[in-house]
């Protein structure tokens, strides 16, 4: 999983906050998130950046005390509505500092910022005053912490924002994408055969760590709850690409090639994105397999590694398929590219697929910094 | 044996299936060992060969006709890097400097990407240069990565792929049916050195006894589930998965493999009474009491496309 951390963010933020200027080290959580909200945000990053776990947790937990023991103002409403606003932009705050230990691949501290910024969005008393930046943070965390490898975090923290947008189709999205990880995750990892056979030999599943979160468990989700996330999220935004990109893939993998083809190929005609497109057609190849149609296979493996001549997984693909043709000299010359080629970091959208989002996140978390309160 | 000066100019084992030629000649690697000790000075009237069922006329090749095109697949992805890949190419070399001057290298390192640093010939020594060049990142495509080393053709010897990894696969296209598939078509003999750690719940001491106790009569009871499919895979092939404790004994393995690789036998013989096209079940034992023998269990010669469903 540490591939993605590598990979997936290596186009965030351009530079890193500047070091903790003297004045500000010393402020709390809620004082620096004032100045977030503000025009001193790089400086408040800065700060939090170079706090250490207990520091946060600490500071966590003065803001909550500090907002929930706050004097009667005249205006009660006014004061909740201000404790709301500094729990939120505090949120906000330690998500920016998770958003940087992503860029500078440390995982670790991108889940226990995220948490701790969670803590702060549950203890508003409006939520829905606040509708815009919460579900927001939930898409965004999600989606960071996806991209960490803890799924099991990344499916608590996205179903926790459906509770509080249920129709969020992009929320529905990124939740079906963690679970399509878990579930082929559970099927890639049992040998052919080996499910259901008495003398298998096959120890009970290996969890990568980091993958199933403190518990040990990994989200209780299969296939067919991850197909009516993505038909569900469809039905609220017919031209969410990605979710149909994702609902065609999961169809291949429940044996309903059929079904597939038209929605991969929808997506396929209609992108303009080459990550989509290729995507699409990876898929629309594996389908065709499915259906014992090898050449039409070959074919859409073909316009995959043509439009994206560099990524890998194509021509392996492409490979494999004229091998099952018999077309031995094509197959091996697919190969020889494959073991060939001169790759860039992030030249294989399929490396990108398999942790969710990544080449969202950037954009969401501008959304979120704006919609700070 | 018609065809066999000719094939021998031509390079071994080289066609583009599995043990193909214009005669369907069929090559099996076969180690003996008795007690753990390679047993030598067998001959092709101690071997019993069945191909689906069919006793075939064997005879053994002798290795000095039989150089070996060696192919180092190397994990680099992140968790490879520091000690561990000190030790790592430690034991690449001292299975190169272990190979024969009629013998070929190649080298490649997968993480997430598959790189051909070195391909294959009888430079060696460049294949130890391209081992300074190596360091670790990324995630880990290791069944594109053998997959893709299993059907490519290498060099002019018979095909020896190495493969070290220590870890789960995360971002391979290919499945785990796509593996054993290509291990069966395969004219390669593979071994894989694996330093997966054990899953968490059976790291205790309690268990770490019950297990050196189950080991000496299930040795496979408790390796996880990817163990399983990369023992079978290398099996498939004739050759067997090294699980290793740490890093440090990895130029113990990887002389090991080398020393098995050198005291195998190469038997070859002329299918006859079997269809050519499909899939071959291969029975191989040794007329002598007390040994055991690794070989090849199956191979597959493609016709047509074969019923993926």
């Amino acid at each position: 999983m540490s591939l993605i951390v590598v990979l997936g963010v290596l186009s965030l933020w351009n530079a890193p906050p500047a070091q903790a200027p003297e004045a500000v080290s010393a402020l709390s959580l809620g004082e620096l998130a004032e100045k977030y909200r503000g025009a001193d945000r790089k400086d408040a990053l800065a700060t939090v950046v170079l706090w250490t776990a207990g520091r946060v947790e600490a500071e966590t937990e003065g803001l909550l005390e500090a907002v929930e023991g706050a004097a009667p103002a005249a205006d009660a409403q006014e004061e909740l509505r201000q404790g709301d606003v500094t729990l939120l932009a505090a949120a906000g705050l330690l998500s920016d500092a998770a958003a940087h230990a992503l860029w500078r691949g440390r995982p670790r501290r991108t889940r226990w910022e995220l948490q701790a910024a969670a803590r702060l969005v549950r203890a508003t008393r409006s939520p829905e005053a606040f509708a815009g930046f919460v579900r927001r943070f939930y898409l965004v965390a999600g989606l960071m912490l996806h991209e960490t490898g803890d799924v099991a975090a990344a499916y608590e923290m996205l179903s926790e924002g459906r509770r509080h947008a249920e129709d969020d189709a992009e929320l529905m999205l990124a939740l079906g994408a963690v679970g399509e990880y878990v579930a082929t995750l559970r099927d890639y990892e049992l040998p052919e055969g080996a499910r259901g056979r008495r003398d298998a030999r096959v120890a009970p599943r290996f969890v990568v760590e980091g993958q199933a979160g403190e518990g040990g468990r990994l989200p209780p989700v299969d296939l067919a709850d991850v197909e009516a996330l993505y038909a569900k999220a469809l039905q609220q935004d017919p031209g969410l690409l990605e979710a149909r990109l994702r609902l065609g893939r999961v169809l291949v993998l429940r044996d309903r090639p059929r079904e597939a083809l038209p929605e991969l190929e929808r997506v396929w005609r209609e992108t303009p994105r080459s990550a989509q497109y290729y995507m699409a057609r990876l898929f629309e190849g594996q389908a065709r397999e499915r259906l014992g149609d090898q050449q039409g296979a070959a074919v859409a493996f073909s316009a995959a590694a043509e439009r994206l001549p560099q990524a890998q997984s194509a021509l392996v693909a492409l490979g494999r398929a004229l091998d099952r043709l018999g077309e031995g000299t094509r197959a091996q010359e697919a190969f020889d590219r494959a073991i060939r080629r001169r790759a860039q970091p992030r030249d294989d959208p399929w490396w990108d697929y398999l942790v969710g989002q990544p080449d969202r996140i950037e954009g969401l978390f501008e959304e979120l910094r704006r919609l700070v309160p | 044996m018609r065809g066999l000066v000719a094939l021998l100019a031509l390079g071994l084992a080289q066609a583009p299936s599995v043990f193909r030629t214009e005669v369907e000649l069929v090559y099996v690697d076969v180690f003996v060992t008795k007690k753990g000790a390679p047993v030598s000075g067998l001959a092709a009237g101690d071997f019993r060969v069945e191909d689906n069922g069919v006793a075939q006329r064997v005879e053994v090749v002798g290795n000095e006709l039989v150089p070996t095109t060696a192919v180092l697949v190397l994990d680099t992805s992140a968790s490879v890097a520091g000690s561990k890949l000190v030790h790592l190419k430690e034991a690449a070399r001292v299975f190169l400097a272990g190979l024969g001057e009629r013998d070929e290298a190649a080298l490649v390192t997968f993480s997430h990407e598959l790189m051909l640093l070195k391909d294959a010939s009888r430079d060696v020594a460049g294949v130890g240069s391209a081992l300074d060049r190596v360091s670790a990142r990324g995630g880990t495509a290791l069944i594109d990565a053998l997959y893709v080393c299993l059907k490519r053709r290498w060099g002019t010897g018979r095909p020896l792929v190495v493969l070290f990894t220590d870890g789960q696969d995360s971002a391979s296209w290919l499945e785990n049916d796509d593996l054993l598939q290509a291990a069966r078509e395969s004219s390669a003999l593979l071994h894989i050195v694996g330093t997966e750690p054990l899953p968490a719940h059976l790291r205790s001491p309690l268990l770490t006894l019950a297990r050196s106790r189950a080991f000496a009569s299930t040795p496979q009871e408790f390796e996880s589930g990817y163990v399983y499919l990369l023992r079978r895979a290398a099996e498939t092939t004739g050759g067997a998965y090294w699980p290793v404790e740490s890093a440090t004994s990895l130029p113990d393995a990887f002389r090991r493999i080398l020393e098995a690789s050198n005291a195998r036998y190469v038997l070859r013989y002329e299918a006859v009474g079997v269809p050519r096209v499909g899939r071959h079940r291969l029975e191989v034992s040794v007329r002598r009491r007390g040994v055991d023998v690794q070989a090849r269990r199956e191979y597959v010669v493609p016709g047509a496309p074969p019923d993926f469903h």
